[in-house]
């Protein structure tokens, strides 16, 4: 809903001669910082033994070579309720890898890296998800653009929240879409795609999953920064910086950047007509 | 309040006893424009011999005491031709003045006087007034005139940018800047998000905008008030007035009503880029108008009553996408009633309204919401003598806020029907201030307002543990969301929370000489109401807030201190002013906070305080060919958010961070050259520095998309702003001997095309996957015309 607002005021700047142009601006440098992707998605109807997280280093921002991987780390997930231990062994190229993941809804899942002597740690809640019901179309904001609308059914009894992932050859990255039951709690829910490279004979993968409370908002800020909505403009929310829930135990002041979640999703494709 | 009242009881004291020496009579009355009829406000009245003098007031009333004799009165108004008029004394008068406009003057010889000498004399500071016409003649984007606008040439004004709604005032917010429209509040004074303003200046009659040392009388907004009044109408003829330009076009009507006794005044513009959008045969549709109308009546000498409504509305619409509407309804009844020569009330009766209407048809979601307001308000000024004037008068304002009521826009939608809960309030205000010449040299003013907020239910409140709605999660270093832990259910008008607040104002003026003056004053102003907006730049969906347990009263102190001078006979005026403003209880969001639809806003805010200080220099050119001004302004405004009881530094580890306003240099230079009877030229300059941005200090990798990195609040900048216009206006010769009047102004806005950057926005280029920063700039060079006319 976010971001239709967003889009609204971006078309209201457009009407008035509103130009855009690639700059040259001097940014500051954070230095590197530890970057956690621990991305535990399971798709429904596969076993979800196979996982993979993967750990990086920050960059300055206009880097061109901005992936700096991180070997040598010691990666384990531990199931609280069984106290089952999960060893992510090194690629040697930033991933770490298990052959043996055991994924249950609700369980909770604790991360601990090791690394470079310092010792961070995470924990969670792995979100089921329902079923995609759907996948329906409709004219977008522009000529021959449509938007793509992926339609499944939300559980009554909880506050549920979703993140949409949708990824298309025409798109260089993926684009993303999170959405909470605020106002279709019980209903048919719906997570919305719309880009203007949306045209006929377009085919998405389209992956939906469900995702916890803390990660929504997280997530929800993380694509507002992303820039990738053409944000800016005087009804942009101030940026600002992205904690997630990876936390170095002996120094909490230490920016981590990235997040340990766990997901189930369900995933389909679609061709736009 | 026991110490304040001693001092007002002591003061009024001291000046009884000098009271009883001379025998004294009062001369009251109303000042007018000949042509019009229409009261004028401001205007000086001085008696040079004993350098006494007093001003009108929003109702054209004056009234000052006089020692008995023969005396010249000079009365003089900045654009009239100065009357000077012997006036013997030997008893109270009722004497009214028709000024003459200056350029409709036929004599040739104007009579030079200082008039803007009474700007010297009073305690008032902090204080600009623009009349309609220099309004008119400021060059304006695609030929707009524009209130708004053009106030953010003066000193210590600024906004957002080109299409940000609102403006600020010496480093306070938008929502802190108390707009009125005859009385009535204004809550959201943009068109089209803020690219224009919904002030059609042909309804104007005065614009003042009070930017510290504001008077006892205006309460509820920390920062400034904008007072601006509509005409009330000609009552000697009939007049058309209207204009046809790029974006709008308006037409005003005012006649007589009653013979003599009243008057009315009907405004109307709308813009046609509707028109223009359905021409290229496009589904969007864009626009909004307004309604203003106003009607007086003179019931007899001592009593006038008024009438004035404002309404306006913005309809955005995008095919099969969204539908916007949003817009200001108001309404006010006045009563005048001039209890004696020295005693003058108003009593005013004003409703008014902000409500909008999202329709998102992809969702189906209609989502309104509104604020209603019912405002009653008596104010008396009275006119003790010539060295001692008290105004007093109390208000009252029931507000009730409907934040959101979500609906389902077609049957076959899937959203929940929803009401956010509504909140219902009182304001209350009783003040008085005295007005009190202690020598010749020095004048005083001491104002006290007590103001008083009620916020009541019904409503169900949620309670947390600690009664903490935001806490600080020290393993992760971030402020969260509590989870409510119950609920409390107030009844209907039963008291949630309630504040009190003395808000004392102080102003002392000492005239150096007939030419120059230093004035200083304090101010101290509670804000009950809260715009919850965390974008850079307000928009027409933000909520206004009440004050509650969570979200505390803004407390605003501001010191001032200033030199003005008057130069070569008026010609020029110089004003320095230096301030200093806090604010206690600004609330500032947690990093992701989401405020659209939100029912607890108690868990995204943190309460913080702000600060700001600045030096601000303007030199005015009021006479000749060539008038016009030179604004600068070098300022600072900062805010912190400490976390308090919810633990932790704070946001921006507790350190001080700029506002998205501060701008540290601000220079406007605006001129109006009269070539001819034929053409006038204008100009203006704005050089701003770039507003403050938070730029990224990195980025990573996340789910295949590089992510940018942010740390401090504010440090950043975007490049420095700066921006020439120039308009020329033609009269044609023919107009002198015709009842039909007419102009064409043409315009340039930036004529160097400069772009300026709205925005500075960095991510990801969705072809390349590579990073960049992309600059939004709004108006490159845009040409105008524009025809008004008159008969």
């Amino acid at each position: 809903m976010k971001k239709s607002i967003y889009i609204l005021f971006i078309t209201i700047s457009t009407i008035f001669s509103s130009c855009t142009d690639v700059v040259d601006v001097d940014v500051p440098n954070g230095g590197a910082r530890l970057v956690v992707e621990a991305s535990i998605d399971w798709e429904k109807g596969t076993p979800g033994n196979e996982q993979t997280i993967k750990l990086s280093t920050s960059t300055a921002f206009f880097d061109s070579n901005p992936n700096i991987p991180v070997t040598g780390a010691t990666v384990t997930v531990t199931k609280e309720n069984d106290g089952a231990q999960f060893i992510f062994t090194d690629q040697n190229n930033g991933e770490y890898l298990t052959t043996n993941f055991i994924p249950e809804i609700g369980a909770v899942y604790n991360l601990n890296i090791v690394y470079n002597g310092e010792t961070y740690i995470a924990s969670e809640t792995l979100v089921g998800f329902t079923e995609i019901n759907s996948v329906t179309q409709e004219d977008g904001f522009n000529e021959d653009e449509f938007r793509v609308r992926v339609l499944f059914d939300d559980p009554e009894d909880e506050v549920n929240y979703y993140l949409g992932e949708f990824i298309q050859e025409n798109l260089a990255v993926p684009s993303l879409a999170s959405v909470r039951d605020e106002f279709v709690n019980g209903n048919e829910a719906f997570v919305l795609h719309f880009d203007e490279k949306n045209v006929p004979g377009t085919e998405i993968d389209i992956k939906v999953f469900g995702i916890s409370e803390e990660f929504y908002f997280y997530i929800e800020q993380l694509i507002q920064q992303s820039g990738t909505q053409g944000g800016g403009g005087p009804f942009q929310t101030t940026p600002a910086q992205l904690k997630g829930n990876c936390v170095n135990v002996n120094d909490p002041s230490e920016e981590v950047l990235g997040y340990f979640r766990l997901s189930q999703f369900a995933r389909t494709n679609y061709t736009i007509q | 309040m026991n110490y304040y009242l001693r001092l007002f009881f002591l003061l009024t004291l001291f000046s009884y006893t000098n009271f009883f020496g001379q025998n004294k009579h009062t001369l009251s009355g109303t000042v007018y424009d000949k042509n019009s009829n229409e009261t004028l406000i401001g205007v000086t009245i001085y008696i040079p011999e004993l350098n006494a003098g007093t001003d009108t007031n929003e109702y054209g009333f004056y009234s000052i005491t006089l020692p008995e004799g023969t005396h010249k009165v000079q009365v003089s108004y900045l654009g009239f031709t100065t009357q000077v008029t012997e006036v013997v004394l030997s008893k109270n008068t009722t004497k009214d003045f028709k000024l003459i406009e200056e350029s409709e003057s036929l004599e040739e010889v104007v009579i030079e006087t200082n008039i803007e000498k009474l700007n010297i004399r009073t305690p008032q500071m902090s204080v600009n007034k623009l009349s309609a016409a220099s309004i008119k003649k400021i060059p304006v984007v695609l030929g707009e005139v524009d209130v708004i606008k053009s106030i953010q040439l003066l000193p210590g004004v600024t906004n957002a940018g080109e299409g940000a709604s609102g403006f600020n005032v010496r480093g306070g917010a938008e929502d802190q800047n108390l707009i009125l429209l005859d009385e009535a509040i204004i809550y959201n004074a943009s068109h089209l998000f803020g690219f224009f303003s919904v002030f059609n200046n042909d309804a104007i009659k005065d614009v003042k905008l009070y930017k510290g040392g504001i008077p006892a009388k205006f309460g509820g907004r920390a920062s400034s008030v904008l007072d601006i009044r509509q005409k009330d109408g000609n009552n000697k003829e009939f007049k058309l007035t209207g204009g046809i330009g790029l974006i709008s076009s308006r037409l005003t009507a005012e006649a007589p009503l009653f013979g003599d006794k009243g008057s009315f005044l009907i405004a109307g513009r709308a813009s046609y880029a509707n028109i223009f959008l359905a021409l290229a045969n496009n589904e969007n549709r864009v626009g909004f108008y307004d309604l203003n109308f106003k009607t007086s009546y003179k019931l007899n000498d001592k009593n006038r009553l008024f009438f004035s409504t404002y309404f306006g509305n913005d309809d955005v619409s995008f095919e099969n996408s969204f539908f916007n509407s949003y817009g200001n309804f108001s309404a006010n009844l006045r009563w005048n009633n001039i209890i004696s020569d020295k005693l003058f009330s108003n009593l005013s009766a004003i409703y008014s309204r902000y409500n909008y209407d999202l329709q998102l048809e992809f969702v189906g979601l209609d989502w309104l919401s509104r604020i209603d307001n019912y405002n009653l308000k008596y104010d008396l000024d009275y006119y003790l003598n010539d060295k001692l004037k008290f105004d007093f008068g109390v208000s009252g304002i029931y507000y009730k806020f409907n934040p959101g009521e979500i609906r389902k826009l077609t049957p076959e939608s899937s959203i929940n029907e929803d009401v956010l809960d509504q909140k219902f309030a009182v304001e209350t205000g009783i003040y008085t201030s005295l007005e009190h010449k202690i020598s010749k040299n020095l004048t005083a003013m001491y104002g006290l307002r007590y103001s008083y907020f009620n916020r009541f239910g019904s409503q169900i409140l949620n309670t947390y543990a600690n009664n903490l709605p935001v806490v600080y999660n020290s393993s992760f270093g971030i402020y969260e969301r509590a989870e409510p832990t119950g609920q409390v259910s107030y009844g209907n008008k039963e008291s949630i929370a309630s504040f009190g607040n003395f808000e004392p104002r102080f102003a002392l003026s000492y005239q150096l000489n007939e030419k120059s003056s230093i004035k200083t004053s304090y101010n101290r102003m509670a804000q009950y109401l809260h715009l919850i907006s965390n974008t850079t730049s307000a928009t027409p969906l933000d909520i206004w807030a009440p004050s509650g347990e969570f979200l505390k009263p803004q407390i605003a102190d501001q010191y001032a201190i200033g030199y003005f001078r008057n130069l070569k006979n008026n010609t020029y005026n110089i004003e320095i002013e230096s301030y200093y403003k806090t604010v206690k209880n600004r609330v500032d969001y947690i990093n992701g906070a989401e405020l659209i639809a939100q029912n607890t806003i108690e868990r995204e805010i943190l309460n913080g305080n702000s600060r700001a200080y600045g030096l601000e220099f303007l030199l005015r050119k009021n006479k000749g060919d060539l008038t016009g001004w030179i604004a600068y302004t070098l300022s600072k405004s900062e805010q912190r958010t400490l976390g308090g009881r919810a633990g932790g530094p704070g946001l921006n580890n507790g350190d001080w961070y700029n506002t998205p306003f501060d701008r540290t240099h601000d220079v406007s230079v605006t001129g109006n050259y009269k070539y001819n009877d034929k053409w006038t030229f204008n100009a203006n300059f704005v050089f701003q520095t770039g507003r403050p941005v938070t730029y990224p200090n990195g980025q990573f990798q996340y789910n295949g998309l590089s992510i940018p990195t942010y740390s401090t609040r504010n440090a950043d900048r975007l490049p420095s702003y700066n921006r020439l216009d120039i308009s020329a206006t033609l009269t044609p010769r023919n107009n002198k001997n015709r009842k039909w009047q007419s102009e064409w102004v043409f315009g340039i806005y930036n004529l160097y095309s400069r772009r300026n950057a709205a925005s500075i926005s960095f991510g990801v280029n969705n072809q390349t996957g590579a990073n960049e920063a992309e600059r939004t700039s709004i108006f490159g060079i845009t040409p105008s015309i524009t025809y008004n006319f008159k008969f």
